[in-house]
């Protein structure tokens, strides 16, 4: 590679979902644009490819009220975000399993249930597209369910994607309309070189007249190489696959106050997760699973859905979420002209695709289809 | 009594399959080998060879044998990264009967 091919516009370090989703509009926009992913294919891999819109329980109980109220402000750009998702679907002419078909978040005790109803009054004044299911109809609309579910808040734009498949297509559409890929190409420094940005890699430097810090909870690193206070952290988070069944699950099945979350993707396997802990092993430096975070998971997942239990666990591994404040961080940085962040956060592989149609937009003096006031890296030095 | 032949993909046509779990034939296995590099996981994440019910036992030997061909350093040891269970196994036998 000469050093010509490694100088250009548009330089965007991490081909994930955002990253690589940001490419495909920048190249569509006219932008010349390459992109640098340390893996072996763009992102960790490792989304189980769950669409989020209404608030994860999770969420609710370990974050600060303050921080869930933030959050709540842009509930309706995770409803924007599932459209963009189906329109990218019909765009890149692949099928990549793209199901809408709602979400239940269920409960089993009567607490559970007012925590429920209430969330899903504050959700329904949001926008949402919300209701609460009582038993029968629990059971009527999720046969797949044990007793043990008293009843649910359903969310009709929640469903599930294949990641693999929707990563793959995405590349080969922004291959297509122009996008440089190079990797696996680790960036082991940047900084900026007059009125441009500079990445040193074992392939030589490449330089760009703005640059984009897209690479999930790797981002914080990266960005301190620029003097810039990122907090993003990688939390490892578990998750389970079963052998492909018949179809029975069609939603995106969460529970209330408990670690469950249960799918099934169209070729019929059963993904079973719940944000229960993984951890990074310190010698391989590779995401690992924990015995405890199986067997619980798998736990819960029987007492709620017994048919699965002469089903066959096939595969676990560790999903990577880039944890910010809830919010995703999107836009240029103030101070450094050129630079500019795009991390989508919690839900960050159901924001992806969104987040990067509105970061392209504004960085082509576009009119935007979502204003990103609240999700400005500026907050974090506010806060600080 | 004989041993059964070295599997060999001599005779597959593009149209072959050669991971029957996930029904993944030579000719995806090779433009995947051309976007995702010699990288045998990477393979397995583009195609889905391999995540199937024999998790690569019959699939994978071939794979590294195709991306040697291609001229590919096929040194990953081993083949797919591993991954818990070691075989599959009912969830009956993991689960406990008291739920947290």
């Amino acid at each position: 590679m000469s050093a010509g091919e490694r100088d250009g516009d548009v330089l965007i370090v991490g081909g994930g979902i955002l990253g690589m989703s940001l490419a495909l509009r920048l190249a569509q926009h006219g932008v010349d644009v390459r992109v640098i992913d340390a893996a072996r294919l763009g992102g960790s891999t490792v989304n189980a490819g769950s669409l989020h819109v209404q608030m994860q329980s999770r969420f609710i109980r370990m974050e600060s009220p303050a921080r869930v109220e933030a959050v709540r402000r842009h509930q309706m750009f995770y409803v924007r975000a599932v459209r963009e998702w189906e329109a990218l679907a019909a765009e890149l002419g692949a099928d990549i399993e793209l199901v809408v078909e709602g979400g239940v978040m269920l409960a089993e005790t009567r607490e559970q249930l007012a925590f429920l109803e209430q969330k899903c009054r504050i959700e329904e004044r949001l926008g949402l597209a919300v209701r609460m299911l009582g038993a029968d109809e629990l059971r009527r609309v999720a046969p797949y369910l044990s007793p043990h579910a008293i009843g649910a808040e359903f969310c009709a734009d929640e469903g599930k994607v294949n990641t693999l498949l929707a990563n793959r297509a995405l590349e080969r559409a922004a291959r297509k309309a122009g996008v440089r890929v190079h990797r696996p190409l680790e960036v082991g420094g940047l900084e900026r070189k007059g009125q441009r940005f500079a990445a040193r890699t074992a392939q030589g430097e490449f330089t760009a007249a703005r640059l984009v810090i897209a690479a999930g909870g790797g981002s914080g690193a990266l960005a301190r190489h620029l003097g810039v206070a990122l907090p993003v952290e990688s939390e490892p988070l578990h998750m389970n696959v079963t052998e492909p069944v018949a179809p029975m699950i069609r939603h995106l099945v969460q529970h209330a106050d408990r670690q469950l979350t249960l799918k099934q993707f169209v070729n019929g396997n059963v993904v079973i997760g719940g944000g229960r802990p993984a951890f990074i092993d310190a010698r391989s430096s590779l995401p690992w699973v924990k015995r405890t975070s199986i067997e619980g998971n798998l736990s819960l997942a029987l007492h709620l859905a017994p048919w699965l239990a002469e089903v066959r666990l096939l595969r676990t591994w560790a999903g990577i979420n880039a944890k910010t404040d809830g919010l995703p961080v999107l836009g240029p940085v103030a101070g450094t002209p050129g630079l500019f962040i795009a991390v989508s956060g919690d839900a960050g592989y159901t924001l992806g695709p969104f987040s990067a149609r509105v970061l392209a937009e504004r960085m082509t003096d576009r009119a935007a289809s979502y204003d990103l006031a609240g999700f400005g890296i500026e907050r974090f030095v506010a806060a600080s | 009594m004989f041993r059964a032949p070295p599997p060999a993909l001599e005779l597959a046509m593009p149209d072959t399959i050669v991971c029957r779990c996930e029904e993944v034939t030579l000719a995806e296995i090779d433009e995947a080998a051309t976007i995702a590099g010699g990288a045998i996981g990477a393979v397995k994440l583009d195609t889905r060879l391999g995540m199937g019910r024999c998790q690569g036992r019959y699939c994978a030997p071939l794979l590294a044998q195709r991306l040697r061909a291609g001229g590919a350093v096929c040194d990953d040891d081993p083949l797919f990264a591993p991954r818990a269970p070691a075989k599959p196994v009912p969830l009956a036998a993991i689960a406990r009967r008291e739920v947290e």
